[in-house]
C-alpha cells in the first residue's frame, strides 16, 4: 500500500505525460485541418502549383528546411545529453545552437515573405499565394511558441541551476516538461516538410 | 497544514474566493452563472425570432420600441438575421457548453472520481476568464455599427465573408469563437488528464458513474475537434481581414479562386461531432439519474458506456450528411449515409439500456428523474427525426427547411436543456448545501416539456409541409400562407416554454438563500459526492477515498445497513 503523499506524486507525473500528449493532439489536430484544406483546394487546381510560381527561386524554403532540420537534430542531441549532470554542458551547446538555428528559420521565412510580395505574390493574389502565406505566417507563428519553449528549456538547465538532479520526482517533471517542449519543436518540423509537399509538389 | 492543502492557497479575499478562484466548484458555479445569463439572452433572441415569424410587421411587446425605436417596435429585416445568427451561436457556445461541460464538468469529475481538485487549477481559472473575455467579444459585436454576425451559426462563404458581412461584427463573431476554443480545449485538456490520471484507488473505468463517462467522451471530442473549427476560423479571419481567399470563388480568375464548399468541410468535421459533445454529457446524466430514481443498478452500464464510446468514435466518420446538397459524389453520399444509419446501433443499445434500468424499478418522480424521463422522451423524437436527415433521398427535400431545425432543437437544445435542468435540481443541494423546491421544480418541468414540444413538434411539421429557415417572413410566398396559424401556435408554445422558466429561477435563486438546509445525502445515492458535506470544503476529500463498487449498487437483498444502496467506498455485499 502506497502511502498518500507518493500516491498524489505519481498521480501529478501522470497528469503531465498525460495533458503534454493531448496537448500535441490538439496542435495536431489543428495543422492536420489546415493541411487538409490545403488537400481539398489543390483537387479544384488542373495545374499547382501555378506556373506563374515557377519563376521563383525554391532558395529559401530550401534553406529554411536544411535550418529546421538541423535544429531539430540539435535539440534531439540536447536531449539525449540530459541523463547525467557531466553531460549537461554538451546539453546546453546544442540547445542553444537548436534555438539559433529556429531564429535562422524565421529570418529566411521573412525574406520569403519578402520575396513573395515582390513578386506579386501577396495574400490577395488567389487561392494558391493565400494558402502558401497564410500556412507559413500560421507555422511561423507556432515556431514563436516552439522557440519560447526551447529558451524555457535551457532555463531549466542553465549552469547556475544546479537542482536539476537532486530531487527525483522533480527530475521526472521536469523531463516530461522538456519533452513537451522538444516534441512540440520536432512536430514542427515534420508540419514544415508536409505544408512544402503540400504546397510545392506538382500534381 | 497537510498535503491536500498545498494543491492550492486556500481563499483569503472575496476576488481569490469568488472571481480568481482555483477551486474547480467555485469555477462550476461561475460557468452556471454565465450559461444562466446567456440562456436567458440566447432564450429572449428566439422569443424575438419567434415573434417576427407569427406576427410578422407587428411591434415586439412591451421591450421592442425600446429595442428598435426606428421600426417603432418591430424587428428589421437585416436585425432578423443577426438574430438568428447569434441565438444559435449563443444558446450553442455560450449557454449550452458553459453549463452541460463547464459547470457540470467542472464540479462533477474531481468529486465523483475522488479527487481533490482538477490536474491543473491554474488552467481551469484561466479557461473560465479565457471564456468571460471570448463572451465579451460577443457582446461587442452587437454595438458595431452594422450590428453582430449574420451568416447564421454554421457561417457558411460566402454569407460570412466580407461580401456577405461587411461589417466587423462577423470578424469578432470569428475571434470570439476562437478565443471560446481556446478555453474550450483548455478544459479538455483539464478534464481528460483528470479523468484518466487522478481516479481513485480502485476505481476502474467501469466504475466511474456514467456521468463522468459522458463528460470524459466529450473533453475527448472537444480536444480533438474545437482545433479543426479553429483552422476554419483563422482562414476565416483571414480572408475578412488581410484579403486572402480561402473561400472566395472566381475571386481572381489569373491563378484560381478559392472554394465556399472548402469551409463547410472544416466546420462540419467539427460541427457533427459538436452534436455529441453537447449531448453526451447529458446522456451520461441521464443513465445515472435513470438508475438513482429507479433504485436499480444500470441496466448493462458497461453496455452504455461502450455504447457511448463507439457513437463518439462513429460520431466523427459522418460529417458528409450535411453536405448531400453540395454535389458530392454518390459514392461519398452513399458511404456517409451508411456510417450516419450504424450510428442507430449504439444509440439504439443504449437507448434500450435505459429503458432496461426503468423496468420494474421503484421509480420516484422527483424533479431531477422527471427531467431524465423528459430527456428519454425528447431525444428519442430527435434521434428518430435524424434518420430522414441521414439519408439523403429525404434529405434532399427537408434540407435547409425548419423540419431540420425541429430536428436539431430535440436533439440539441430539448434533451441537453432537460439534461441540464435534471443535472441543476439534482447537484444543487450538493453546490449550494440547500435544496430546491420540488413543486415548483414538477410546475417548470411540465410548462417546460409542453411549450418545448409545441415549439419544436410545430417546427417539423412547417418543415415538412416545406417551409424554408432563415426566411424573414415566409408568408410572402403564397403557398406558405397556410402555415400561418401553425406559426402562430409554435409562436405561443414559445412564449410559453419562456415564462415557464420563471417558476426555475425564482426557485434557483430563492433557495440559494432561503431553501430547506440539504442534508449529506438527500437523494440516498452512493457516488463518492455524496460521501461529502453539502456543500463539501475546499479540498473535497481530507483523505483520498479507496472505491470498492460501482456506483449503482441499489436494492441488493443482502444489504443489512437499512438502506437500498451502497457507497462506492463499500465493500460491495455479496
Amino acid at each position: 500500500m502506497i502511502d498518500e503523499k507518493t500516491f498524489l506524486e505519481q498521480q501529478k507525473i501522470d497528469g503531465l505525460n498525460i495533458a503534454s500528449t493531448i496537448s500535441l493532439l490538439i496542435f495536431g489536430m489543428l495543422f492536420a485541418a489546415l493541411l487538409l484544406c490545403l488537400i481539398l483546394m489543390r483537387d479544384n487546381f488542373v495545374v499547382w502549383p501555378p506556373p506563374a510560381f515557377l519563376l521563383l527561386s525554391i532558395s529559401k524554403p530550401t534553406l529554411s528546411t536544411i535550418f529546421i532540420f538541423l535544429s531539430s537534430l540539435f535539440l534531439w542531441s540536447a536531449q539525449r545529453n540530459l541523463s547525467t549532470p557531466e553531460k549537461l554542458k554538451k546539453a546546453r551547446i546544442s540547445l542553444k545552437l537548436s534555438i539559433f538555428l529556429g531564429f535562422c528559420f524565421l529570418a529566411v521565412q521573412f525574406l520569403f515573405w519578402r520575396e513573395l510580395n515582390t513578386h506579386g505574390f501577396n495574400v490577395e493574389s488567389g487561392a494558391f499565394a493565400s494558402f502558401l502565406q497564410a500556412m507559413t505566417w500560421i507555422h511561423a507563428a507556432h515556431i514563436l511558441l516552439g522557440l519560447f519553449f526551447l529558451l524555457i528549456f535551457l532555463n531549466r538547465i542553465r549552469k547556475s541551476r544546479t537542482d536539476f538532479f537532486l530531487n527525483e520526482n522533480e527530475y521526472k517533471i521536469q523531463t516530461i516538461k522538456i519533452n513537451f517542449y522538444s516534441s512540440f519543436w520536432h512536430f514542427l518540423s515534420l508540419v514544415w516538410v508536409l505544408l512544402l509537399i503540400g504546397l510545392f509538389a506538382p500534381l | 497544514m497537510t498535503y491536500a492543502h498545498d494543491i492550492h492557497p486556500a481563499p483569503t479575499t472575496f476576488l481569490t474566493k469568488y472571481v480568481f478562484s482555483y477551486d474547480h466548484k467555485v469555477i462550476a458555479k461561475q460557468f452556471l452563472w454565465y450559461g444562466i445569463f446567456f440562456l436567458g439572452i440566447g432564450g429572449m433572441m428566439a422569443l424575438l425570432i419567434r415573434w417576427t415569424l407569427a406576427f410578422p410587421g407587428e411591434p415586439f411587446p412591451v421591450i421592442g420600441p425600446i429595442l428598435f425605436p426606428h421600426t417603432n417596435g418591430v424587428v428589421p429585416p437585416d436585425t432578423y438575421s443577426m438574430l438568428f445568427t447569434l441565438h444559435g451561436t449563443i444558446m450553442i457556445f455560450f449557454a449550452i457548453t458553459p453549463i452541460l461541460i463547464g459547470a457540470f464538468g467542472n464540479y462533477c469529475i474531481p468529486l465523483m472520481i475522488g479527487a481533490r481538485d482538477m490536474a491543473f487549477p491554474l488552467l481551469n481559472l484561466l479557461s473560465f476568464h479565457i471564456a468571460v473575455l471570448s463572451a465579451v467579444l460577443m457582446l461587442a459585436s452587437l454595438f458595431l455599427p452594422l450590428g453582430g454576425a449574420a451568416g447564421g451559426w454554421t457561417s457558411y462563404p460566402t454569407l460570412s465573408t466580407l461580401i456577405g458581412s461587411p461589417g466587423a461584427g462577423q470578424t469578432l463573431w470569428c475571434l470570439s469563437l476562437f478565443v471560446l476554443g481556446v478555453s474550450s480545449t483548455m478544459g479538455a485538456i483539464n478534464y481528460i488528464t483528470t479523468i484518466i490520471a487522478f481516479r481513485a484507488p480502485g476505481m476502474g473505468y467501469f466504475d466511474m458513474p456514467l456521468t463522468i463517462w459522458g463528460l470524459w467522451l466529450t473533453a475527448i471530442l472537444n480536444a480533438l475537434f474545437i482545433p479543426v473549427l479553429g483552422a476554419g476560423l483563422l482562414l476565416l479571419v483571414f480572408d475578412r481581414v488581410f484579403g486572402t481567399t480561402f473561400f472566395l470563388a472566381g475571386a481572381a480568375a489569373t491563378t484560381g479562386g478559392g472554394d465556399p464548399i472548402l469551409f463547410q468541410h472544416v466546420f462540419w468535421i467539427f460541427g457533427h461531432p459538436e452534436v455529441y459533445i453537447l449531448i453526451l454529457p447529458a446522456w451520461g446524466m441521464v443513465s445515472d439519474f435513470l438508475s438513482f430514481f429507479s433504485r436499480k443498478p444500470a441496466f448493462a452500464a458497461k453496455a452504455t458506456a461502450l455504447s457511448m464510446t463507439a457513437i463518439t468514435v462513429l460520431s466523427t466518420l459522418v460529417y458528409g450528411h450535411h453536405m448531400f446538397t453540395t454535389q458530392m459524389s454518390p459514392l461519398l453520399t452513399q458511404t456517409f449515409m451508411t456510417l450516419t444509419m450504424t450510428i442507430s446501433i449504439p444509440s439504439a443499445i443504449f437507448f434500450a439500456n435505459w429503458l432496461g434500468t426503468l423496468w420494474r424499478g421503484s421509480i420516484s418522480f422527483d424533479t431531477p428523474m422527471i427531467f431524465a424521463l423528459g430527456v428519454v422522451f425528447v431525444f428519442g423524437l430527435g434521434g428518430l427525426t435524424g434518420l430522414y436527415l441521414g439519408a439523403a433521398t429525404t434529405d434532399f427535400y427537408l434540407h435547409d427547411t425548419y423540419f431540420v431545425v425541429g430536428h436539431f432543437h430535440y436533439t440539441m437544445a430539448a434533451s441537453v436543456l432537460l439534461g441540464g435542468f435534471a443535472g441543476i435540481y439534482f447537484w444543487f443541494p450538493k453546490m449550494f448545501g440547500r435544496m430546491m423546491n420540488e413543486t415548483l421544480g414538477k410546475i417548470h418541468f411540465w410548462i417546460t416539456m409542453i411549450g418545448l414540444n409545441g415549439v419544436f413538434f410545430g417546427m417539423l411539421v412547417v418543415g415538412y409541409a416545406g417551409m424554408h429557415r432563415r426566411l424573414y417572413n415566409p408568408f410572402v410566398y403564397e403557398f406558405m400562407q397556410n402555415l400561418i396559424p401553425l406559426n402562430t401556435f409554435i409562436t405561443w408554445s414559445a412564449l410559453l416554454m419562456g415564462f415557464g422558466q420563471l417558476p426555475f429561477l425564482f426557485n434557483f435563486i430563492y433557495s440559494l438563500w432561503k431553501g430547506p438546509i440539504a442534508v449529506e445525502n438527500p437523494w440516498q445515492v452512493g457516488t463518492l459526492e455524496w460521501t461529502l458535506p453539502s456543500p463539501p470544503k475546499t479540498h473535497n476529500f481530507d483523505t483520498i477515498p479507496t472505491v470498492k463498487c460501482g456506483p449503482h449498487e441499489f436494492g441488493n437483498p443482502l444489504l443489512k445497513t437499512g438502506r437500498d444502496f451502497q457507497y462506492q467506498t463499500e465493500e460491495l455485499v455479496r
